[in-house]
């Protein structure tokens, strides 16, 4: 009763008002908040996909460097990622260390796999003979659609990157013999993180890519 | 922990199901999106449309089922949808607001009368007026004019007047608006009305003409033209106070 | 506040303090080590207070500076551009950095005593909060000092002036400044309020149901979230301006295609909910001082939260009032214009229950009360005057001018300061353990209060016959001069009063010879008014279990059965979170990653064009960051154990 190691056991679970680990609540919070966050992108991207600096002229084509076959590639990757995250969070909860730390892997290395398809996309664009597409100009006209496409689809990107930060944190811990399923809880509060954050991309997919072939 | 009691182990296997095949569907949704995009048959609107709806069954999916809120407290969901209606609300919002004022350029509104002269052998319909010697007259029916415009014609019931006299100046209008999906024009002249309202089939690049038996001559300075888009009220001319 | 009663424990339940790169402080850490890695929320409140009454200070001055300015016509005080440097400076400051601070003191300080909890949620969270404000309010005022100074751009920083196209001195940093200290006091607010709403929901003592919450925690919560909801949209505005500046982006810069209406559709999606957010705590303070000095229960308690939830959410739906004159066509200035005309009927709703609960008490006019009544008073004005512009016609005469400085200063000040001062007056001697001289604070009330209306109750004339705002001089004909001297004399005269204030608020903490305040000076009525004062370290010594609203008061009142009861003494001790250098160590990584950011670029004197980019600093600041964050997840909460007496509170 008085030794600190099962100190630290017994106050690992506090009460709560409400029966919900307040990790939990937090995360959900963040991600309300996230939803705005990503909206405020979404809609300026919205308002301004078909401008450009000399208005009245017919707007440029961006579907010349787009590459539907690579971000359809892309999309798949995080659907898949996201499989792997709900399924380490559910070894988790059984206690399956080695399932978890399967599942970690995969999910990190779909992860990885989209991020590098991004940063392929990118210089693609940026450098593709006669339409480069950067963040002020496309074809050398001044352009407003690379900067919202860079930041939004980056500002994702980033939220991406440090999901797979976090989930390295995650697997590196797995290998110290101190995991168990007391971290259970935080375990799901990242996956929670990893499914908006696909769900953020399966908005983005057909409000940025596939639109632009429809409208 | 998060709410589920009994025998964590077995509730977490039954999942394993529930997310393999959700996973599997997501997958065919996401399929399908891009078969549509890829065959062509399909109106820009309509694939707009099926984006729409595949995008939030995927995100309900997602949400719903990997996101633990079908088997969590309500707490949960309620955190989320907080931040997610005040963002579809507000974006809405926004997204509409970036609508542009109507455009009708000065020469694009033209009120002239109609300077069509009666001819020989020309087909009329009813209502069309002609101008014959300084006089507007109106076709009673259809007919293809004969050689003389006074010579009685077979109406289908036997012969009869082809025209009559009418009292008043009849207008071509004629106009061309940016965008908008309800047009008006009225006079604002009192004593020589005019009202013409329609909402156009095309709700882009707008071209329209009317003809209209007006009481005196009148040229377009005494009309008004007014434009209802997304979210602006048009007029031509300008109110400066608007 | 030192834990003279506490008993010692073995040393086993001591905090382990090696093996660690940075040894956690103990539980007996005292001095300066004690409030740098403090994570108590009374302490972090405390810091909070402090430090935005000092920029209360430096707000000022700047006001005093445009009062001066504006004495007669044609002065020169201020050049043009110090002018605008001047009302960008107080307005940015008054905002980010009094306002908003000292509604996170009463937060921090107040309401986990109110809901019966010993911290926050995650009480080293809410330290990097007041760190990351801390880094915020330097990182503005470093502005001073710099290529272009203070920025010049107004608190709401329109673009397209904001573009580097239109600088009026080459490379001016003055709003790179602005952008950055407002993303890292708008990082500050949000991990405040994630945690707030975290543990208004999840920490209340047993018994505490959401409907026996005092209406200032209820508005804690409302607050928080509009917070969460409101500042992620200045978020990306703000870092699609920094693109535009440093990038050479689009978004703004209408000869490129961009839109700067667009920046204030964004600026005021969080603009509007924030001055929510910078009344509803004021509101909360007030719902609390009223009833306690009437000695009558809050009318309508229901009504009133259920309004301050509804003023909440309805002022997502009322931005763009602030646009009516910018063209945004007849559909969307006549929804926005009766959706700001329904938003008065609960804020109404919330002053007619205010009068309910004073009608038939018996009413003491203690200094609280005098400025909780200053509030209501002052605030309605401001509201009547915020009717007005609701009505589009008559905002296009009232847009940009005087009117709207005299609208929005009755609501702020006569409103929101007026009510944080009754706070302050209220809840001082409750963290001090002392009384503050009752007649020193009537006259710090009188000169505020004949300050405030001399200096601002002519405005509205001004307004009305043309006096522009944000125009740093006028010439001689318009007869402005009179009522703008009036202004300027009541301006320092309410400077004097605040300035006394201020003093008196902190020499609280230091002067022996005030009496001691006891456990309920004013007889009031919430849970914290059971504690004794200054609150001891783990603020309860046994959990209470709440049995009505207004326990305090129940307790000394009510009958047996409403008696709060505590729960039973635990062998364990009381557990409390351990002190942590991690979240100094990422609010400093965050603070370098800005200042590099800032100081990244090299560019030409002549033209402006960017001849390099080092990204060393921030890298470092990054690393220094991420360092903090792991840091933090491997040490844990940790915790120790105190041993306060049976009875002790």
């Amino acid at each position: 009763m008085s030794d600190p190691a099962t100190h630290a056991i017994e106050h690992h679970e506090p009460v709560t008002s409400t029966g919900i680990p307040s990790k939990k609540i937090l995360m959900w919070a963040f991600l309300g908040s996230d939803c705005m966050f990503f909206g405020t992108l979404i809609s300026t991207h919205l308002i301004y996909r078909k401008i450009s600096a000399t208005v009245g002229s017919t707007t440029v084509d961006i579907r010349n460097i787009f590459d539907i076959e690579l971000t359809s590639f892309s999309t798949f990757i995080l659907l898949a990622s996201s499989l792997f995250m709900a399924l380490a969070v559910s070894a988790i909860h059984k206690g399956n260390l080695k399932s978890t730390r399967w599942m970690l892997l995969g999910t990190i290395i779909f992860g990885s796999i989209f991020l590098a398809c991004q940063v392929y996309e990118f210089t693609h664009f940026v450098t593709h003979e006669g339409h480069e597409l950067t963040l002020s100009h496309y074809q050398d006209q001044d352009h407003v659609f690379g900067s919202t496409f860079y930041v939004l689809t980056g500002t994702h990107g980033t939220h991406v990157a440090i999901g797979v930060f976090w989930l390295l944190g995650w697997l590196v811990y797995s290998f110290t013999g101190k995991m168990s399923t007391a971290d259970a809880m935080d375990i799901e509060c990242c996956g929670l993180y990893w499914h908006f954050v696909d769900i953020v991309w399966i908005i983005i997919f057909p409000v940025v890519y596939l639109m632009e072939y429809a409208f | 922990m998060s709410g589920h009691a009994e025998d964590p182990v077995l509730e977490e296997s039954k999942r394993f199901f529930t997310f393999f095949n959700l996973s599997m569907i997501l997958v065919a949704i996401t399929g399908i999106e891009i078969v549509i995009i890829y065959v062509e048959t399909f109106e820009g609107s309509t694939i707009i449309g099926i984006l729409f709806a595949t995008s939030i069954l995927k995100f309900v999916g997602v949400v719903w089922w990997f996101m633990h809120l079908r088997w969590d407290k309500f707490l949960n969901t309620v955190l989320f949808l907080m931040g997610l209606v005040i963002a579809l609300a507000t974006y809405f919002a926004v997204i509409y607001m970036a609508d542009t004022h109507p455009v009708i350029a000065e020469e694009d509104f033209s009120v002239n009368p109609l300077e069509g002269k009666w001819e020989a052998g020309k087909d009329y319909v009813k209502g069309d007026y002609v101008l014959q010697d300084d006089s507007y007259f109106e076709a009673n029916f259809d007919h293809k004019a004969p050689s003389s415009f006074s010579a009685q014609v077979d109406s289908g019931k036997g012969l009869s007047t082809a025209w009559t006299e009418v009292d008043g100046v009849p207008h071509l209008f004629k106009w061309k608006v940016s965008h908008g999906d309800l047009i008006e024009i009225n006079s604002n002249d009192p004593s020589n009305e005019f009202f013409h309202q329609y909402e156009p089939a095309e709700k882009e690049n707008i071209e329209g003409t009317k003809i209209a038996l007006l009481k005196k001559e009148a040229t377009k300075e005494k009309f008004r033209i007014r434009i209802r888009s997304e979210a602006y009220l048009t007029v031509w001319p300008e109110d400066p106070n608007q | 506040m030192a834990t003279e009663s506490v008993k010692y424990v073995a040393p086993e339940t001591e905090t382990q303090l090696q093996n660690q790169v940075f040894p956690r402080p103990g539980q007996h850490t005292t001095g300066i080590i004690d409030w740098l890695t403090t994570i108590d929320h009374k302490k972090i409140g405390l810091m909070y207070g402090l430090a935005a009454l000092f920029f209360l200070l430096v707000g000022g001055l700047e006001a005093l500076l445009i009062r001066s300015q504006l004495w007669t016509h044609n002065l020169d005080v201020l050049n043009n551009r110090q002018y605008n440097q001047m009302f960008t400076m107080h307005g940015t400051t008054m905002v980010f950095l009094v306002i908003m601070p000292l509604s996170a003191a009463f937060f921090n300080f107040v309401m986990p005593l109110q809901i019966g909890a010993r911290d926050v949620a995650f009480p080293r969270m809410n330290t990097l909060s007041l760190w990351c404000f801390i880094a915020g309010g330097i990182t503005l005022n470093l502005s001073w000092f710099f290529t272009g100074g203070s920025p010049a751009i107004g608190w709401f920083g329109y673009a397209p002036l904001t573009d580097n196209r239109f600088a009026e001195v080459m490379n001016d940093m003055g709003p790179d400044f602005w952008v950055f200290s407002l993303q890292i006091l708008g990082i500050a607010s949000l991990l405040a309020s994630f945690n707030f709403i975290t543990t208004i929901i999840n920490m209340r003592a047993p018994g505490m149901t959401m409907m026996r919450l005092p209406v200032f925690t209820w508005m804690t919560l409302v607050v928080s979230f509009l917070i969460i909801l409101a500042f992620p949209a200045i978020t990306i505005a703000l870092a699609e301006l920094m693109f535009d500046r440093t990038y050479g982006t689009n978004f703004y810069d209408f000869l490129e295609g961009g839109k700067p209406h667009l920046w204030q559709h964004l600026f005021w999606i969080f603009g509007h909910p924030e001055v929510y957010i910078l009344i509803l705590p004021a509101m909360g303070i007030v719902s609390e001082v009223i009833p306690t000095f009437s000695r009558k229960p809050l009318f309508g308690y229901g009504l009133i939260v259920f309004s301050g939830i509804i003023i909440g959410f309805m002022g997502f739906a009322v931005w763009s009032h602030h646009m009516f004159t910018t063209g945004m066509g007849i559909v969307a200035t006549s929804a926005f214009s009766i959706l700001t005309m329904l938003i008065a009927i609960p804020t109404g709703v919330k002053i007619f229950n205010w009068i309910g609960t004073m009608w038939g008490g018996r009413i003491r006019f203690e200094t609280p009360m005098l400025f909780a009544l200053g509030f209501i008073t002052m605030f309605m004005i401001g509201g009547f005057t915020g009717i007005m512009h609701s009505s589009v016609p008559i905002d296009a005469q009232h847009q940009d001018s005087y009117f709207v400085v005299a609208h929005f200063h009755y609501v702020l000040i006569g409103g929101a300061l007026f009510g944080l001062f009754s706070g302050f007056y209220f809840w001082l001697p409750k963290m001090t353990g002392r009384l503050m001289n009752e007649k020193i604070g009537k006259v710090v009330f009188t000169l505020m209060f004949i300050g405030f209306n001399v200096t601002f109750f002519p405005m509205h004339y001004l307004g009305m016959i043309g006096q522009p705002r944000r125009t740093h001089t006028y010439n001689l004909g318009h007869g402005f001069e009179a009522w703008n001297q009036i202004a300027t004399v009541g301006a320092f005269i309410l400077g004097i009063g605040i300035a006394i204030g201020v003093y008196q608020f902190v020499s609280s903490f230091f002067d022996k010879k005030l009496k001691p305040a006891g456990k309920n000076p004013w007889d009031a009525r919430t849970l914290e008014w059971t504690l004794s004062s200054p609150v001891k370290e783990y603020n309860f010594a046994r959990m209470p279990i709440i049995k009505s609203r207004d326990q305090a008061w129940e307790n000394n009142y009510g009958p047996k059965e409403k008696h709060s009861e505590k729960e039973p003494v635990d062998d364990h001790g009381v557990h409390m979170p351990d002190r942590s250098w991690c979240p100094l160590v990422t609010g400093a990584g965050l603070l370098t990653l800005i200042l590099g950011m800032l100081f990244h670029a090299t560019k030409d004197l002549e033209t402006g064009v960017v001849l390099e980019r080092d990204y060393m600093i921030p890298i470092i600041g990054g690393i220094v960051f991420v360092i903090g964050i792991i840091m933090w997840a491997i040490e844990g909460p940790g915790g120790y154990h105190l041993f306060p007496k049976e009875d002790e509170e």
